[in-house]
């Protein structure tokens, strides 16, 4: 992996992201970009739109806002990694996941009168591809990715086998959501929606809050980015997916899915569970998940010590699409800097939790040598990812 | 590059049977224009419950996948579905429920049904499928990168067998792109290469590169661009069929289509023969599959 | 105040679960016995919400086990509710 690209609640960038993570700093709060007002809950994950106003000032329009997010995240990224946007000496492909995609068009153009937008963005989920590929040079696969909210991970996985095989030098793997009002409305009628602030294994969570932004990895072959002398940031060292086949809403009790791709991950990598520095949970917050996620991962990562855990949507929100494409790149900065993000809503841990190391609000340094992020959500679909140091093996 | 065998096919097309019919009005050159509503005839043993309050297109897709399904172990079988529609009608009722209900009022069973993934879901649900569960959306490459990434799932040992299928139902929501709007879905259960009968491979994704077109008896291509599909048609020394033309827009699941005609062609004649399935979008992003019988 | 009678809520419940009316009596539990999902209950709490036009609390809603509970928490909040 050479390159790290974000678009998030913190702003443009990695480094808003990381130091908004470190910092302690909870993002979620009123939503101003569609009309809540009548909405018992209000809050959510919402990028601030000076954010986006400077994103427009930098990348042509798009109707869509996934579109500017991702290509803004991309760009950050192959800037990172040294790799020209328009000059295209190797073969580079593109890996994306959302869940929602172009979707969101609709929450503007319905309304008490007419459409509101002139075009049909909303339909052609292809579209959520057009600014990239306008910015970029694209000569290999474009692939777009919707299994659900395990999405940016299934793009990573897809990436790096093709990377892996030869059929692209470069993979630019990314997830990204845009606030959906759909959604919005969809949690409130579930009654699923925190009301103040998302507090992940804890005894008191409420619920989740939607968020938005994208996510994205440059991936290649270590010896090219060390050819152009570009030191790797981190390594993919295993992907694995599954799926519960379940229930749609609900992830299975025992969690078989999350435990068989951890297993794989392992396996794959010939690692054992102790060598796990950081789990990067999936976390939403929800009384349905948080609790089944802790117990599956006590189980999978059983070793000398409790797997060291924690999430970082009580910070971001869940991003959707864009969240494990997020929680990706969290996982590559505290690779680099030897810094586990705590728990920073975490007011008193469910016991339920308790095979787990929750981190603590304020985080931990320590040495992370390895760190595992999964991902998952409606439909059953889970997709994990194992990543290592740059100079690992 | 990695093999992945067809083990069985099951499909749910607008005036189409079987694979025979299918590959029969391909050669008569007279494939009816779908756009008819289509009848998803649920196998039996999917059972009847939850079926009723289940989208359309999740009904049909279910359908195509649990005929070709050949059973067998489930610990590793994995499911890949391409889809653009699933859930459009579905997101926009959210919408105007949302607003015209108001707060709290949009029917929560249709959330789940309003993002692209929810047939594939239903499919990994209904039929027990604990392996990688795939759903990919965008263009017409789509249905054939499902297949690419089940070839990739079996070769890599992901999964011992894959359903890689796509599907598309109508919506009021979807663009009109001058193709009668199709609906139907059709799947493909791919097992390892050492399973006889017909195999696909993956011959290029990415910028078209005409070389990869060589050495076929035909090619079958998915692309919204008429103007692609005729300059193919009048260059290639070979028959040309249109999927959108011959059988209507499917969306994402063109491509998926595309292989399945192909196919169909493939099972036609007895001696060995390679079809070529394309999908070329107007971008210019295309994916080759080889389908080839021994 | 809308009335609405017992048999009326079964009929929408039992739409809903996809079970049959007379399966839905006031002491089958919703999860064990009808074998329901937590959408479908949050769906059954929309649409009585929408046709009553009245307003379920988290907790009410969370607590409703079987649809003598439902008959309860709505005759609770003054619906007269017919057989």
């Amino acid at each position: 992996m050479s390159g790290v690209g974000a678009v998030s609640v913190a702003g443009l960038g990695v480094t808003a992201l990381w130091d908004a993570i470190v910092g302690g700093r909870v993002l979620t709060g009123p939503v101003t970009r569609f009309d809540v007002s009548g909405y018992p809950t209000q809050q959510a994950g919402e990028i601030p739109a000076q954010t986006v106003a400077a994103l427009d000032a930098a990348l042509p329009h798009h109707e869509s806002l996934v579109a500017r997010y991702l290509s803004a995240a991309a760009l950050e990224a192959l800037g990172q990694a040294g790799i020209a946007p328009r000059a295209r000496r190797e073969k580079l492909g593109v890996f994306v996941g959302t869940v929602m995609g172009t979707r969101p068009v609709l929450d503007r153009a319905i309304g008490p009168g007419r459409l509101g937008v002139s075009d049909r963005t909303w339909a052609d989920p292809d579209e959520l591809l057009a600014t990239l590929c306008q910015m970029v040079a694209v000569n290999g696969p474009v692939v777009l990715f919707a299994p659900g909210c395990s999405a940016g991970n299934a793009a990573i996985a897809a990436g790096s086998a093709a990377v892996a095989s030869g059929e692209v030098d470069v993979a630019i793997c990314g997830g990204v959501d845009e606030l959906s009002l759909e959604v919005f409305a969809f949690f409130t009628a579930m009654r699923a929606l925190a009301p103040d602030t998302i507090r992940p294994f804890d005894a008191g969570r409420r619920g989740t809050m939607p968020g938005e932004g994208a996510g994205v990895l440059v991936l290649e072959r270590p010896e090219r980015a060390l050819a152009r002398g570009v030191d790797p940031l981190a390594r993919v060292l295993a992907t694995a997916s599954a799926a519960d086949a379940y229930s749609v809403t609900q992830p299975h009790p025992d969690g078989s899915g999350l435990i068989a791709t951890i297993h794989t991950c392992l396996t794959r990598a010939g690692r054992g569970a102790d060598d796990v520095d950081w789990v990067c949970a999936h976390g939403t917050g929800t009384p349905a998940n948080d609790g089944v996620e802790a117990r599956a991962v006590a189980k999978a990562l059983a070793g000398k010590r409790r797997p060291v855990l924690s999430s970082v949507k009580g910070q971001l929100g869940h991003a959707e699409g864009g969240a494990a494409a997020l929680e990706a790149v969290v996982a590559v900065k505290a690779l680099e800097e030897n810094r586990i993000p705590g728990n920073v809503t975490l007011l008193e841990p469910d016991p339920d939790c308790a095979g787990v190391d929750l981190v603590p609000p304020g985080g931990r340094r320590t040495t992370v040598d390895v760190v595992l992020s999964q991902a998952y959500g409606f439909g059953g679909g889970v997709s994990t990812v194992l990543l290592g140091k740059g100079d690992d093996g | 590059m990695a093999r992945a065998a067809v083990a069985q096919v099951g499909l749910r097309l607008s005036g189409v049977g079987g694979t025979d019919e299918l590959a029969g009005w391909l050669v008569a050159r007279e494939a009816p224009v779908g756009g008819d509503l289509v009848d998803p005839r649920m196998p039996e043993r999917i059972g009847t419950r939850g079926l009723r309050n289940m989208a359309h297109e999740s009904r049909l897709a279910l359908a195509a996948a649990a005929d070709a399904d050949p059973g067998g172990p489930r610990d590793a079988a994995a499911g890949a579905w391409a889809r653009s529609t699933a859930g459009l009608t579905e997101y926009a009722t959210i919408c105007t429920a949302a607003v015209t209900l108001g707060p709290g009022l949009a029917g929560p069973a249709l959330g789940p049904a309003s993002a692209f993934n929810i047939p594939a879901a239903m499919i990994s649900i209904r039929l027990g499928l604990v392996g990688p569960n795939l759903t990919l959306t965008g263009g017409a490459t789509a249905g054939l990168s499902a297949i690419a990434e089940a070839i990739r799932l079996i070769a890599t040992g992901d999964a011992t067998g894959v359903l890689a299928g796509g599907s598309a139902a109508a919506s009021p929501w979807r663009a009109p792109n001058g193709f009668i709007a199709a609906e139907g879905a059709a799947c493909l259960a791919l097992a390892p290469a050492n399973h006889a009968g017909i195999h696909l491979r993956t011959r290029h994704r990415g910028a078209l590169d005409e070389a990869a077109l060589g050495a076929t008896a035909g090619l079958v291509v998915a692309t919204p661009d008429t103007g692609i599909a005729e300059a193919l048609a009048k260059r290639l020394p070979y028959p040309v069929w249109h999927v959108e033309r011959t059988l209507g827009d499917f969306g994402a699941a063109g491509g998926l289509i595309a292989a399945v005609c192909a196919v169909a062609l493939c099972g036609e004649t007895t001696r060995p023969v390679t079809i070529l399935a394309l999908a070329i979008e107007p971008r210019g992003n295309a994916v080759v599959l080889e389908v080839s019988s021994s | 105040m809308p009335n609405v009678s017992a048999a009326r809520l079964r009929d929408l419940a039992a739409e809903v679960f996809e079970v049959r009316p007379e399966e839905v009596t006031e002491g089958a539990s919703f999860y064990e016995d009808l074998g329901v999902d937590s959408l479908q209950k949050v769906e059954l709490v929309v649409r009585i919400e929408r046709q009553l036009g009245v307003k379920l609390t988290d907790e009410e809603a969370a607590g409703l086990r079987d649809i003598g509970d439902t008959l309860a928490v709505l005759r609770g909040k003054g619906l007269y509710i017919g057989p």
